[in-house]
């Protein structure tokens, strides 16, 4: 597709990029991807069969969509995408204060039921494949966040991946299938008791989270005098936000969790809607205020911090300081052992502090404990502190009005717009949100982008392209 | 919120109201208006009780004949909840600035809930308390204790009580149990003499049903009722059950012999006060030959040695003078007991009407019919007269006696059953006697003929009409609300074949078939598995349960669904039941899951709520008929085939059927709950039994869940569960959720369709204008249209003002 090639240079400066193969491009992108591609005919009228994406996307989901009355779905996909936008519109509406660190356990239960067979094949195969572009996509928004990932089978729990920020070795770890065969029961307290273990020694400032992805629909905790009740009360008095995905239903004591620990409860009708869900947990999500810890220095920095946040956190104690540093990265000269695996290899990075050698960053170094960012990481990590503001959906009349001042292509991607006296009055009444002339326009730079565009700026590029130039 | 109903201001102490709510009130109005009976259902969780309340208390309040209000409700925490919302009402009145000057409104309980006493209130069961507080507090012993401090132990709770002005015990307000309690520790009085003396000041009374209908109470308790008071019976589905209940007797072998034993104590004592005191059975004897009414003139507080017939049966005339002396009366008593004895010795089935059984009795003991109609008036004034303390130890003779009034007071209407056997294939005679009631409506006559409103409503009522049938009266209002609902909370599916296509039932000869065992363990396996939190699966008897659920161990379907949920078994026995509920409460919280396991006429049908996740799903195996070879069910089935004109079939179907709704109505307790009911019989599928089935249940079985296979089912389970797990707005407003201005609406819209009646009968005239305005009342369709209708509307009037001009007219 010309409209995600053209931008991959976009993504290409991530460190990780090598795991994004086309096909495969992760999250919202390949979900605008889709939609956008649909909300593109919708407007077009184009008979690419390249574009029938949608029609495997929302096949299954006969209880959303609906014919309209000349049979055609486009009225209901351009609903569904609508509705997206203004659940986009909404969030952006309020200013956050959101944690660039993040460490989340990913905590996967294996038990039985994931070899249930109503997602196709299984449902532990679909997870499995989701995880493997979720890890991918979630380094990508959150390149400073480190993941774990934590199992429960056989009503015990078990650390599979330990707290790393190293999407490669996640991957390699979840290929492997045969040591991720489900059996047995999953004890969400174990779960729960594994992740807080290992959390235990972060610091407050980082954003401390699980994801549980809960395929059973009841859980075996061990018998004694702690209960499921007391780690929650822990995971609340520690502050680890614990949202839960339910492949089953609605089940009294994850949504319990969930709701006393911060964090989303959700349950997927089927896989796509699982999907996005998952994807949903991958925008760092606003903090509650942790007690910061360099009191002094904090104080010291207040007033230039709050002026630079424009007041939008007026309230808020300005945020605790951290440590970090930028490494040197190496030539791709001879092996050299590094201080993470201790194994031979080229290339890598220096800790500046200590000096030691570095396969990959961002990490905490081996020797010091420093964390060691790249600037383009930092940078990356910053998009949701300055998000690209919605784009104002063009009616028919300020088309007519300033159609001299833009062009009839979109500025993103050079594609034509369709002509303004050909759109029909049916299309210009689907729901607000979706523009009828398939024109989005920047407040800032004035320039008009496509509907595909406007879902790929906002998704995954986070800056205007109009604005930057 | 305030608004309008006909001339009559309602606040209602929530600023939304349900649809179903409003149509509620109406209806309710109407029948008190009209000064008759009704019979309303609405599903559990619409806020019944709240709309009751406001209403009546409205419209006390309003017009001038300031009715009462006697709302009768079934258990404890029931009464509990009412007062609270009442609380809560008049709360809300207050800040609205109804002026309710002094209103009083308080619940009434046993002794066991109330009591303060630091001995007394230690003891468990009911009746121990009962008469250990008479002992202290009866008026002999009072007599005796202020005349002589210290001789006899007085409950100081109970004296306090003597330093109030009577009828100002309490200041006025509305007090829940807890908070008499409260009140009563704080100044050192008795809350259950508190609330017992202030009843007829009060203006809201909330108690059990067996307050108004059991007559052993009922005279003690109600008779100062005003006959203007508004009856209500709340949760009034079993209404008939209790009324017969409260007049049948069962006697067996065990408490024969311990009356016999009370006889003999009583008749040493007789012996012995002879010697001391024979004045006092001389007076005694001097005042049941001037007529039992005076003699019963002095008793005060003593609710438990009373006449078990109705005031309208109890004869005013002296006692007969072959049991007026005290001697005499226990010999006669030691005689009828003996030829009970006797009579339980016969090892057939014997069933008699009162009359043969009184022919049989003169002939062998020569007691007459007319001594033994007295016979428990006279063993209270012997009591009495004796001073005895802890009646409970003669509570027996008390069964006795009470069994020999009723047999010789009644005789159309009942049967003595005597059954020598436990069950059919015992080889131990048990003998029990059953004196039994076959017509409810003669316990509940004296309340309809007393009280002008009676209202009957419950959850699940339906069919509406058997219920005026079998309690004989007129209704002036019958209806059943739908719920409305802008999404499906809940999912029945009548499951009729085992994924093998067998078909599954409860029927006699096939409910052991090894096919049908293995698909309800099936289904059981099914659900547990797919439905999160909490089950409940009902079976139609103890019986059954327990030799399908062996059946299942056997097959290995119970280690099955142990892999996924607990069991818990529900037992006779009400500890072992409360501690499995504990347990399954827990389970269903922590995650675990659970499935409870439970009879459709067991305590759990009942009373117990499942409400969020302790009732994801609610299983009902087979159709929980009565075992229809007891000898009382084919009694009473023959008594209404013969009086009320209904089939046996009939009345077993619509009995079998208001338990089934009311097991599966125990999960959806409210608009924001959600649950499964699966119907597992293929007979279920019949039009005829789900036409029984109350509306508002009914109205969501459609054609396509009204047949399913267990696999289809459950796959259609699995999708629901996924579905109402989304995130769901609650505030409903508009559809399921009215303001002021959608009831205005609503009131303009009936207007209208009055109008356009009364046009109709212009136009062709003999048609009742009146019945239409009533049926569109209730009807239930209309609700969720009136939106859209009246938006049409609102080009040309602004129906607002409209409304709002209505308002003064009506004023």
């Amino acid at each position: 597709m010309p409209l995600d090639l053209n931008y991959a240079p976009g993504a290409a400066d991530e460190a990780d990029d090598d795991f994004i193969d086309d096909d495969d491009l992760p999250g919202p992108s390949s979900r605008g991807k889709k939609g956008g591609a649909s909300g593109g005919k919708g407007g077009g009228k184009g008979k690419d069969p390249g574009r029938h994406a949608w029609e495997a996307e929302y096949k299954k989901s006969w209880d959303i969509v609906q014919e309209d009355e000349k049979g055609s779905l486009e009225s209901a996909v351009e609903s569904l995408l609508a509705r997206g936008r203004r659940k986009r519109a909404l969030m952006a509406d309020t200013p956050l204060r959101r944690s660039i660190i993040r460490h989340m356990f990913i905590i996967l239960d294996l038990s039985d039921s994931m070899m249930d067979k109503d997602y196709r094949p299984t449902r532990f195969e679909v997870i499995l494949g989701y995880l493997r572009t979720y890890v991918v996509e979630w380094f990508d928004q959150n390149p400073l966040g480190q993941i774990g990932i934590i199992i429960m089978r056989d009503r015990l729990s078990e650390v599979l991946v330990p707290m790393g920020g190293n999407p490669q070795e996640i991957l390699s770890v979840l290929s492997d299938k045969r040591k991720l065969e489900p059996s047995g029961e999953p004890s969400l307290q174990n779960g729960l008791m594994m992740a807080k273990g290992g959390m235990s020694h972060l610091p407050t400032t980082s954003s401390l989270e699980t994801l549980i992805i809960f395929s059973s629909i009841s859980t075996a905790d061990p018998d004694g005098p702690v209960t499921i009740h007391n780690v929650l009360q822990e995971m609340v008095d520690s502050k680890i936000r614990t949202n839960i995905l339910s492949l089953s239903g609605e089940i009294k004591i994850c949504k319990q969790i969930s709701e006393r620990t911060n964090g989303k409860f959700g349950v997927a009708l089927d896989q796509d809607h699982l999907k996005d869900l998952m994807w949903d947990t991958i925008p760092p999500p606003a903090t509650t205020i942790a007690p910061p810890i360099t009191v002094g220095v904090r104080n010291a920095l207040a007033g230039a911090g709050a002026g630079q946040r424009g007041g939008a956190v007026g309230k808020a104690p300005a945020g605790d300081l951290m440590v970090m540093g930028f490494p040197i990265q190496l030539p791709l000269g001879g092996e050299t052992l590094c201080a993470c695996h201790g194994l031979l290899k080229k290339g890598g990075y220096l800790c500046p502090r200590c000096g030691s050698k570095l396969c990959d960053v961002p990490t905490d170094c081996e020797v010091c404990g420093l964390m060691v960012v790249s600037s383009p990481h930092l940078a990356r990590s910053f998009w949701f502190l300055f998000p690209v503001a919605n784009y104002r959906v063009l009616a028919i009349e300020d088309v007519m009005d300033s159609i001299n001042g833009n062009g009839d292509t979109c500025f993103g991607c050079d594609v034509e717009f369709p002509d303004v006296s050909t759109i029909e009055e049916g299309v210009a009444q689907v729901e607000d949100g979706v523009s009828p002339t398939g024109r989005y326009r920047c407040a800032k730079c004035r320039n008009d982008f496509c509907a595909d565009c406007d879902l790929y700026i906002h998704d995954t590029l986070h800056t205007c392209p109009g604005c930057s130039q | 919120m305030k608004f309008m109903l006909g001339d009559l201001p309602v606040l209602f102490p929530y600023d939304r109201l349900y649809p179903e709510q409003y149509s509620y009130m109406a209806d309710l109005k109407t029948t008190l208006d009209a000064g008759g009976h009704c019979v309303l259902e609405m599903p559990s969780g619409t806020g019944k009780t709240v709309s009751l309340l406001s209403l009546i208390v409205s419209y006390m309040q309003f017009y001038p004949t300031k009715r009462k209000l006697i709302y009768c409700s079934r258990t404890v925490p029931e009464i509990e909840k009412a007062l609270a919302e009442l609380k809560r009402l008049m709360e809300y009145r207050a800040e609205m600035g109804a002026n309710d000057g002094e209103f009083r409104g308080l619940g009434l309980t046993s002794r066991r809930n109330l009591c303060l006493h630091p001995e007394v209130s230690k003891e468990k069961k009911g009746k121990i308390v009962d008469s250990r507080c008479r002992d202290l507090t009866s008026a002999f012993a009072c007599e005796k204790g202020r005349a002589n401090p210290g001789s006899v132990p007085l409950c100081s709770y109970h004296e306090e009580l003597n330093n109030y002005e009577a009828g100002n015990l309490i200041p006025p307000g509305i007090y829940t149990i807890d908070d008499v309690k409260k009140y009563g520790k704080e100044k050192g009085v008795c809350p259950y003499f508190t609330i017992r003396r202030m009843l007829p000041f009060l203006d809201v009374v909330i108690y059990s049903f067996h307050y108004l209908l059991d007559p052993k109470v009922a005279e003690q308790v109600s008779a100062e009722m005003s006959k203007e008071s508004i009856v209500v019976f709340d949760e009034a589905h079993n209404i008939d059950n209790v009324c017969i209940e409260s007049l049948s007797i069962d006697l067996t072998r065990p408490m024969l012999d311990s009356a016999a034993r009370s006889v003999n104590k009583i008749s040493d004592k007789i012996a012995e006060i002879k010697e001391t005191d024979s004045q006092k059975l001389e007076d005694e004897y001097k005042k049941l030959v001037e007529g039992l009414q005076e003699a019963n003139e002095a008793r005060e507080d003593e609710d438990m040695m009373v006449s078990p017939v109705l005031s309208k049966d109890m004869l005013d005339e002296a006692v007969p003078g072959n049991i007026r002396k005290a001697e005499h009366f226990i010999a006669f008593l030691k005689r009828f007991i003996e030829y009970l004895k006797t009579r339980m010795r016969v090892l057939h089935v014997v069933a008699e009407t009162p009359q043969s059984f009184l022919a049989h009795l003169k002939e062998i003991t020569y007691i007459e019919k007319r001594p033994l109609k007295f016979a428990a008036e006279r063993l209270t004034s012997l009591v009495r007269t004796l001073e005895l303390t802890n009646i409970d130890e003669h509570y027996s003779l008390q069964k006795v006696a009470s069994f020999g009034t009723l047999v010789a007071t009644y005789e159309k209407g009942f049967l003595l059953i005597l059954e020598p056997y436990e069950t059919e294939h015992a080889t131990v005679p048990n003998p029990i006697f059953h004196f039994t009631c076959l017509d409810p409506s003669l316990a509940i006559a004296p309340v309809f003929e007393r009280f002008s409103s009676v209202v009957i409503t419950s959850g699940t009522i339906s069919p509406l009409d058997m219920y005026p049938k079998i309690l004989q009266f007129r209704p002036v209002t019958e209806q059943s609300y739908p719920m409305t609902l802008t999404r499906n909370a809940f999912l029945p599916m009548v499951i009729t074949r085992g994924s093998d296509q067998v078909p599954i039932s409860s029927r006699f000869e096939v409910r052991n078939d090894p096919a049908v065992v293995r698909n309800f363990g099936s289904i059981l396996i099914d659900m547990a598995k797919t439905v999160p939190d909490g089950v409940v699966a009902f079976f139609p008897s103890y019986l059954y349960m327990e030799s399908i659920v062996s059946a299942w161990y056997d097959m290995g379907i119970l280690s099955e669904v142990w892999k996924h949920k607990l069991l818990f078994v529900e037992t006779p026995d009400a500890m072992e039941t409360s501690i499995a509920l504990r347990n399954y409460r827990e389970a269903c919280n922590n995650g675990r899951g659970a499935v409870m396991l439970s009879v459709a006429r067991g305590k759990v049908s009942e009373g117990i709520d499942f409400d969020h996740n302790y009732g994801r799903a609610v299983i009902m195996f087979g159709i929980p008929y009565q075992y229809t070879e007891s000898r009382i069910l084919k009694a009473r089935l023959e008594f209404l085939r013969d009086n009320h004109r209904i089939r046996e079939n009939d009345y077993l179907t619509f009995d079998a059927m208001r338990h089934a709704a009311q097991c599966v109505g125990r999960v959806l307790r409210g608009k924001t709950d959600w649950g499964l009911m699966v119907f597992a019989d293929k007979r279920f599928a019949r039009t005829d039994k789900r036409a029984k089935l109350p509306k508002w249940i009914n109205a969501y079985i459609t054609e396509a869940h009204s047949n399913l296979s267990t696999d289809v089912a459950i796959s259609l389970a699995k999708k629901f569960i996924r579905q109402i797990s989304q995130p769901f707005d609650h505030t409903q407003t508009g559809i399921s959720l009215w303001t002021l201005e959608d009831i205005e609406r609503r009131q303009l819209q009936d207007k209208e369709d009055a109008e356009k009646a009364e046009e109709e009968l212009k136009a062709s005239t003999g048609k009742n204008y009146r019945n239409g305005t009533i049926n569109g009342n209730g009807e239930g369709e209309g609700d969720v249209d009136v939106d859209y209708v009246m938006d049409d509307y609102e080009g040309e009037m602004d129906d607002d003002e409209l409304a709002r001009l209505d308002i003064p007219d009506d004023l």
